[in-house]
């Protein structure tokens, strides 16, 4: 198994018409995800790399038996294909638009949520669960030199942590069940706690790491969440901004989640909060093996030797 | 970012919600000019920061010389770290009731806080009675309904005559929040006048929306009012002139220059030099692989006089070509004849183009290009090292 995303999800893109939904297209494609059909209104019709294109989600989605989908339209147009997938009854939507506002991001948030519906961002670079399929740009060109497959499962907040958080794995001797980069933005389809649920639920995951930043709910929600019910797996987390203590509040440092907005919400405040639960915080990369190991969690490059 | 009261008072106003009379002006004279016909007249610095009461930029002026008096006074002032180039005169309105009302989203849902105790520091009412702040969670696919607005300013103890008003100006404001792009709207007080009327004494609002900005460059101040650099100014206008995504170009008092980027392997390798020892000379997020805007932002870190070596690394690239940044990265440090032996320079970029931008870099021998996997630690250790080391040396000399 794996959480959200396995071989056999078959998957819409929307959007694959389009420069950036051609490439990642391919690329997944390569690594053996299921696409079983592409949606650009007006395209309906046409075969796009070797897959048929239609002019809406619910044709693709029933013509298709399609569960999932993956978004690469215009920013303007984010809104609309999010709730026309929703619609169209696809229980997974991978939005990898950026630059979305936090009035539209709720939005769709709160109508992804009230249909249940899995949405992976937004500001997603993607989920990968190694050797069976990705969805997203996550991995590129050549996935297998990051993310090998194993039994840890990533939820980060950074879609570039995911890789990085994966290729310390490989590293180290593990390898990773599932990746999802939950999304860079202050309001994400799903909290880190729910996929923390997932994965402690996932017979093919052992342990869990997760990666957090200054700002948002998402830490303390997994804190709270650990410290009252306990958690069934090995955690490990590290948080990144702790040098925006250093200086003054209100002085910007980008990435529009890791604001610093109050006391509570800074990486110092989220360290301690989960040390306190009794979740272990890695310094650096480095330490998160280590962490690990420390907890029992076994290596398994052995496991997955071709 | 914070819009200016005028400018939210305008956009509220247009959208038919009452406020009161003001206009800006930038000179004791013209605030008189305003103010003339008006008796009296409250005038206020005009910054994009909340607490101006607190501070003495906010004053009440019973008659036209008070009003030039009290501009002449806020005007070229210091409020909360900006510096006060305008004042904002706005008709005294006589008010029976103050209430507070705001919208939050920074996390979801939505939130809305109501109380029936307003034009005082809402924290200050919360910390010591926080009954009076009543909390609710907003629905953004249903927004602030006037029967639910009603239901929650019924919570507040606020009298019943009001609520239909209330209700009214709420959901108005709400539609005005959503519309703006905002993640803040507070509007304390919301006035109540003899007659029972709802407006919008005082405002405050974040917008993503442009149309807020402020007009000049003049006018633009780092957060909490902080002068920016040139160089920090050269960034901002590359944002605005070149296409590539937005970056975020923060100078520091360190003198390792990072060209890194990836929001998280940004911060993650911030905290990873000062752990090491070193100290960072800039901030920055950069996602760009636009030729031109790399080279707008190596030049700017170049031109920083701190910065006596380099550091460029981002995460593990997944779909971006690392040769389109190393390659004007190697071009302008071969244009300025920096010496890396002496100015080290290392380069920590893995992914799609690395044997291209490894072939670029190799053109200037004495670059530290990490081996191909090296964890982020060593790129780090490595220019914290070198970086030591140049000082030494110096100090030697």
């Amino acid at each position: 198994m794996s959480i959200i995303l396995d071989e056999q999800t078959r998957a819409v893109v929307q959007g694959i018409t389009g420069k950036q939904g051609r490439f990642d297209t391919e690329n997944c494609q390569r690594y053996g995800a299921k696409i079983v059909a592409g949606v650009t209104p007006g395209r309906g019709g046409e075969t796009v790399l070797g897959v048929p294109v239609y002019n809406t989600m619910r044709r693709a989605v029933e013509c298709e038996t399609a569960t999932a989908t993956v978004i690469y339209v215009p920013a303007a147009q984010v809104k609309d294909a999010i709730l026309e997938a929703i619609e169209a009854g696809v229980r997974l939507i991978v939005a990898t638009s950026e630059g979305l506002s936090n009035q539209t991001a709720a939005y769709v948030v709160a109508a992804a949520r009230t249909a249940d519906v899995t949405l992976v961002g937004l500001n997603t670079v993607g989920i990968i669960s190694p050797s069976k399929s990705k969805l997203g740009g996550i991995g590129g060109t050549d996935p297998a030199d990051i993310y090998v497959p194993g039994r840890i499962g990533i939820c980060s907040r950074s879609g570039g942590m995911t890789a990085e958080l994966a290729l310390t794995m490989k590293q180290s001797g593990y390898g990773v069940s599932t990746a999802v980069a939950m999304g860079g933005d202050a309001i994400c389809g799903r909290r880190m706690v729910d996929y923390v649920r997932m994965f402690e639920d996932d017979q093919d995951t052992d342990a869990i790491v997760v990666y957090g930043e200054p700002g948002t709910q998402n830490e303390a929600e997994l804190a709270t969440h650990v410290c009252e019910q306990g958690l069934k797996k090995p955690i490990v987390a590290m948080i990144a901004g702790y040098f925006q203590e250093k200086h003054p509040r209100d002085m910007s440092f980008g990435h529009a989640a890791a604001m610093i907005r109050s006391e509570a919400d800074t990486a110092s405040a989220k360290r301690a909060m989960l040390m306190r639960c009794g979740v272990p915080v890695a310094n650096s990369l480095l330490d998160v093996p280590k962490l690990l190991a420390e907890r029992g969690v076994k290596p398994t490059r052995d496991m997955y030797r071709p | 970012m914070r819009a200016t009261e005028d400018k939210v008072k305008a956009w509220l106003a247009q959208r038919g919600i009452a406020t009161p009379r003001g206009a800006v002006a930038s000179s004791p004279k013209a605030a008189l000019e305003i103010a003339e016909s008006w008796g009296g007249a409250v005038v206020k610095a005009l910054i994009p920061t909340g607490r101006r009461g607190k501070a003495g930029a906010i004053r009440l002026c019973g008659n036209s010389a008070a009003v030039e008096r009290a501009a002449s006074d806020i005007l070229g002032s210091v409020v909360n770290g900006y510096k006060v180039k305008t004042v904002y005169v706005e008709q005294k309105v006589s008010i029976a009731k103050e209430l507070y009302l705001a919208f939050y989203l920074e996390n979801f849902p939505p939130q809305m806080l109501l109380s029936a105790e307003g034009g005082v520091e809402i924290e200050e009412v919360h910390s010591q009675r926080p009954h009076m702040v009543v909390t609710s969670a907003i629905d953004p696919l249903k927004g602030v309904r006037f029967w639910e607005a009603i239901a929650q300013w019924e919570r507040t103890s606020v009298e019943s005559k009001f609520l239909p008003a209330l209700g009214r100006i709420t959901t108005q404001l709400y539609d005005a929040f959503v519309a703006a792009e905002s993640s803040m709207l507070e509007v304390n007080p919301l006035g109540i006048d003899s007659e029972g009327r709802c407006l919008v004494v005082g405002a405050m609002m974040t917008t993503e929306d442009p149309s807020f900005s402020p007009e000049s460059e003049d006018e633009a101040q780092g957060e909490g009012g902080r002068q920016l650099t040139s160089r920090e100014r050269r960034v901002i206008e590359a944002n605005r002139s070149i296409a590539g995504g937005m970056i975020r170009y923060t100078e520091l008092d360190g003198d390792i220059g990072m060209f890194i980027g990836g929001g998280g392997a940004s911060l993650v390798q911030h905290d990873l030099v000062l752990a090491a020892g070193g100290r960072p000379a800039n901030h920055m997020d950069a996602s760009t692989t636009n030729p031109d805007k790399v080279r707008v932002l190596i030049e700017t870190i170049l031109d920083n006089p701190r910065v006596k070596s380099l550091l460029v690394s981002w995460h593990y690239q997944q779909m971006a070509q690392i040769d389109r940044r190393v390659g004007p990265i190697v071009q302008v440090l071969k244009e300025r004849n920096i010496d890396v032996r002496k100015f080290p320079v290392v380069i920590r970029m893995f992914g799609p183009g690395e044997d291209e931008a490894r072939r670029i870099a190799a053109t200037l021998p004495g670059v530290h290009y990490m081996p191909h996997g090296a964890p982020m630690e060593d790129g780090v250790r490595r220019v914290v090292e070198l970086t030591r080391r140049i000082g030494q040396m110096s100090s030697a000399s």
